[in-house]
């Protein structure tokens, strides 16, 4: 059985799939969507709607759960209508849909499954935009690279799940993995599988080119994104345990990860690399300290995914309304575009500040909330993260001055104005991170933490 | 019945209080607002100014006057995870009032200087959000009870700083010069944050404003290398050498800024900080050894350079390079109260001084002051003041070129890992490190093209 919003988001989908997709119906589905969204949030309150979770459980990863339908609804408000009747918009409300039963479900075949499903879901939508691009042969290769990544996860799941079908009755639940037993070849699936779907060094290799593909459609970056993240968070206990030697080789990745993406970036000139990098070196620090913390529990990494969920979302709103309206690609030249949108200017600093643990943000908070876990048996790790925060913070400065700095040296019609729905989620996800950067308890109470 | 208690517990913490409200009142105004701001926007920030101005001048006289050797000013506890409390703790001492006076005054100074000053630039509404945050940050620091929140305002202040060297963006030079304080400052940033992790792995408190005896370090190896880290954050963030290179190109943003951050008090924040840590902690002696060796270095180095300047604006920077030197030098021989009337002196001095170069500039007709004569020609140039010129050219130049080659060593470094990034990923799918080259260079010929298009229209 499937928790009610995961239904609602399913039946959005088909109906959209099987709907004549016109520019007339996306304003419809837009508002579908938004609707049911808004119910998924009323159905947080009523337990009786999460019949797969087990009763109050829902409740640790609640606060993500708004947080994350708030991100995605802020999101989708700043996109072009026309995405919504997009051929890839159905497959958008499934992926929805299978995120929030993967956060509440209890059942790890249901998890399994979410998995799987999650994976062929991207799969589909780069293969759909690699075709759609036959005539660009770079994306059509980029997109190409992060499919074999996605066949990599998608292989270590199955190979999991394999692995577990004898010993795991059909009703496991997630909470008792840690006593299954699980051979070697399991095991190698399961780090596989996680190392890539959450980019870590060396599975690494198709976020930052996936987030150059496709041009308009950004909103396929944030799914995979959130995907990756609240994997981590809702299976956080029992899958590390669960990986005891390949933990190591998990940090070890991570660890070096922080600082190769830390200086990639500083080289880094492509706009929607250097955002990929930054995002990456973040999820990197973030697993490096789940792994080294001397507790390990859910809530100590719960701002840092609020921090992820609402700074990527923001980054990418301000890298779409660049490089879709502006044709901006790097860094190299300044656009001057501070002056007429200070607005998107404003939005990109802090996003980008908020990832490197500036004060008055979500990221300090949750910088708090990890660093001051460390154990001096892992100070080296400690060095490794401030190292990379400080080049980091550096980067981030380098690309707001490299992109808004300067001169115009184009006109700006009238047409480029930022709509409504774009100056509201730019100052929507500004509010959310400077409310949870002073006020965190908001989040954890939220969680009932 | 007295009404002390009630002075005692609203006026100090007024002192941040105003100064955010005002924040929050410009911020909303920014966002949200429309039509001419301006005049809105002064008064908000005339009442935050003048608000912690006089809650801080009500806090230090209740101190002074009173039995307590500390006055608490702000105590929040934020609990970023179960479990986890962060205390953001403010407190007023003996040593913090002078700081916290000067802070309030020399804000408020240049607030109400540049209310005419900036009168109708298109920046007025982001500058005084600036400076509101800037004048906040300072009070963090000089008020804060540990390193946790004493880094909260260091971060504040560093980004401010940078964002106002940068004001006048349309210029290229500003961005380039904003990253060179911007790469110095994070340098500072990363050591007192280490320090500040140090402090808690080795088990002791890092309390820097207590009623209590001096602190004792951490035992063992952390002993070195936590006062060794803070003799690092405080250099670049008060522009000592090495780190001196990025001051004299910090003077683009609007003279009011170059006035409060790089005369009067942002400059003197790692004065603060060295002073405050020997004050509170029990530090070893090669502390205060490393102090004079630097402060001699430093001040030397600045008056050489300070002669060979031919704008007034590097002159006085290098000015205070060397003023603050001999800060460092006092603390070291253990003058405390001396280096606190030196830098209460230099900050009203400095800031004068660099608020009417603008005047001077324009009275003299002239962007130096190549024309007056200096000791070098009064003395018809022995050889040895010909040598002591010619080394000091040198310096000069070279202290320009410093943060460049630090930064070109790094971007070095990241090219040949993008190049090993690409071998990499070429081993996935075959002839993606072709369509990774192609755009590469389609990116670089159409960034060449912009920046070509750019510099004609700068020429035109």
């Amino acid at each position: 059985m499937i928790s009610v919003p995961a239904f609602l988001f399913v039946f959005a989908s088909l109906l959209s799939m099987f709907g004549r997709r016109r520019d007339d119906r996306a304003e419809l589905n837009k508002f579908l969507v938004s609707a049911i969204s808004l119910a998924s949030l009323v159905c947080l309150f009523v337990p009786l709607c999460f019949p797969g979770a087990v009763v109050g459980d829902v409740r640790p990863l609640s606060g993500l759960m708004v947080l994350e339908i708030v991100v995605v609804c802020v999101v989708m408000w700043a996109l072009p209508t026309r995405v919504f009747s997009s051929p890839e918009a159905p497959i958008l409300y499934l992926l929805q849909g299978i995120l929030l039963e993967g956060l509440v479900t209890e059942s790890l075949w249901m998890f399994v499954a979410v998995g799987i499903l999650g994976a062929l879901g991207v799969s589909f939508l780069a293969e759909s935009e690699r075709r759609r691009r036959q005539d660009d042969p770079i994306g059509s290769v980029r997109l190409k690279v992060y499919m074999v990544y996605r066949l990599i996860s998608l292989i270590g799941l199955i190979i999991f799940a394999v692995s577990i079908l004898q010993s795991a009755e059909p009703f496991f639940l997630l909470s008792q993995l840690s006593h299954l037993p699980v051979p070697l070849w399991g095991r190698a699936g399961l780090t596989v599988a996680l190392m890539s779907s959450l980019a870590i060094f060396p599975l690494h290799g198709w976020f930052p080119l996936f987030m150059s593909a496709p041009r308009l459609n950004m909103l396929t970056p944030i799914f995979v994104v959130e995907l990756g993240i609240l994997i981590l968070a809702r299976l956080f206990i029992p899958i590390w345990e669960l990986l005891e030697v390949s933990a190591s080789l998990v940090t070890t990745g991570a660890a070096f990860g922080v600082v190769y993406f830390a200086v990639l970036l500083f080289g880094e000139n492509r706009l929607k690399r250097i955002v990929g990098y930054l995002l990456l070196s973040h999820i990197s620090v973030m697993v490096l300290i789940l792994l080294t913390s001397h507790t390990v529990n859910l809530s100590r990494v719960l701002i840092d995914v609020a921090n992820v969920l609402i700074s990527g979302a923001g980054l990418l709103i301000c890298v779409t309304i660049l490089v879709s309206r502006f044709g901006v690609q790097g860094v190299a030249s300044p656009t001057g575009l501070a002056k007429p949108f200070p607005e998107v200017a404003a939005c990109f600093l802090l996003c980008s500040l908020s990832l490197v643990g500036f004060p008055g943000t979500v990221g300090f908070m949750s910088e708090e909330a990890f660093l001051s876990g460390f154990s001096a048996s892992h100070v080296v790790f400690l060095v490794v993260i401030v190292t990379a925060t400080a080049l980091n913070g550096y980067s981030c400065f380098r690309l707001f001055a490299g992109v808004f700095y300067g001169r115009p040296n184009f006109d700006i019609g009238r047409g480029m104005d930022l709509t409504l729905g774009e100056r509201s989620a730019l100052r929507t996800i500004m509010v959310l991170l400077i409310i949870i950067g002073l006020a965190p308890q908001v989040l954890l109470f939220a969680s009932g933490l | 019945m007295s009404i002390l208690p009630l002075f005692v517990a609203v006026l100090p913490p007024l002192i941040i209080g105003s100064l955010l409200l005002a924040l929050i009142g410009v911020a909303v105004l920014q966002l949200f607002g429309s039509g001419d701001r301006e005049h809105t926007i002064t008064e908000i920030v005339k009442f935050g100014l003048s608000g912690s101005c006089l809650s801080a001048i009500g806090s230090g006289a209740i101190l002074l006057a009173g039995p307590d050797l500390t006055l608490p000013v702000l105590d929040l506890a934020l609990r970023p995870a179960p479990g986890q409390t962060f205390e953001f703790k403010l407190a007023l001492d003996h040593l913090a009032i002078p700081f916290v006076l000067v802070t309030s005054l020399l804000c408020g100074t240049v607030g109400a200087f540049s209310r005419s000053y900036l009168h109708k630039d298109p920046g007025h509404g982001r500058f005084f959000f600036l400076l509101l945050l800037f004048t906040l940050g300072m009070e963090v620091i000089f008020m804060a009870a540990s390193f946790e929140v004493l880094f909260v305002g260091w971060e504040l202040i560093g980004l401010t700083s940078a964002l106002l060297i940068s004001f006048f963006f349309e210029r290229r030079s500003t961005a380039d010069n904003s990253l060179k304080a911007f790469l110095a400052y994070r340098v500072s940033d990363t050591a007192l944050l280490t320090c500040s992790l140090l402090f808690a792995l080795g088990g002791a408190e890092g309390v820097l404003i207590s009623s209590h005896e001096k602190g004792l370090l951490p035992e063992g190896m952390l002993s070195i290398v936590i006062p060794a880290l803070v003799i690092l954050a405080a250099l670049p963030k008060s522009a000592q050498f090495p780190f001196s290179a990025w001051l004299p190109r910090a003077m683009e943003g609007p003279t009011p800024s170059s006035a409060i951050f790089y005369g009067g008090l942002s400059v003197h924040a790692g004065f603060y900080l060295i002073l405050r840590f020997q004050h509170q902690f029990v530090v070893p002696a090669f502390f205060y050894v490393v102090l004079v060796v630097i402060g001699i270095l430093s001040a030397l180095y600045g008056n050489l350079l300070a002669k060979v300047q031919t704008d007034v604006k590097s002159m006085l920077a290098y000015g205070a390079i060397t003023h603050v030197g001999l800060m460092f030098i006092e603390v070291g021989f253990g003058f405390e109260r001396l280096a606190i009337m030196h830098f209460v002196g230099h900050a009203f001095l400095r800031s004068y001084q660099i608020l009417s170069a603008g005047s001077l500039v324009h009275e003299s007709r002239s962007l130096g002051v190549a024309k007056r004569s200096s000791i070098f020609d009064r003395l018809k140039r022995p050889a040895l003041f010909e040598w002591f010129h010619a080394v000091a050219l040198d310096l000069s130049l070279r202290d320009g070129s410093q943060p460049t080659s630090m930064v070109n060593r790094l971007e070095r470094l990241s090219s040949r890992i993008a190049a090993f990034e690409e071998w990499y990923t070429k081993g996935v799918v075959g002839g993606l490190s072709t369509a990774t080259e192609r755009e590469s260079r389609v990116v670089d010929s159409a960034s060449h093209a912009s920046s070509a298009l750019a510099k004609e229209q700068v020429k035109s």
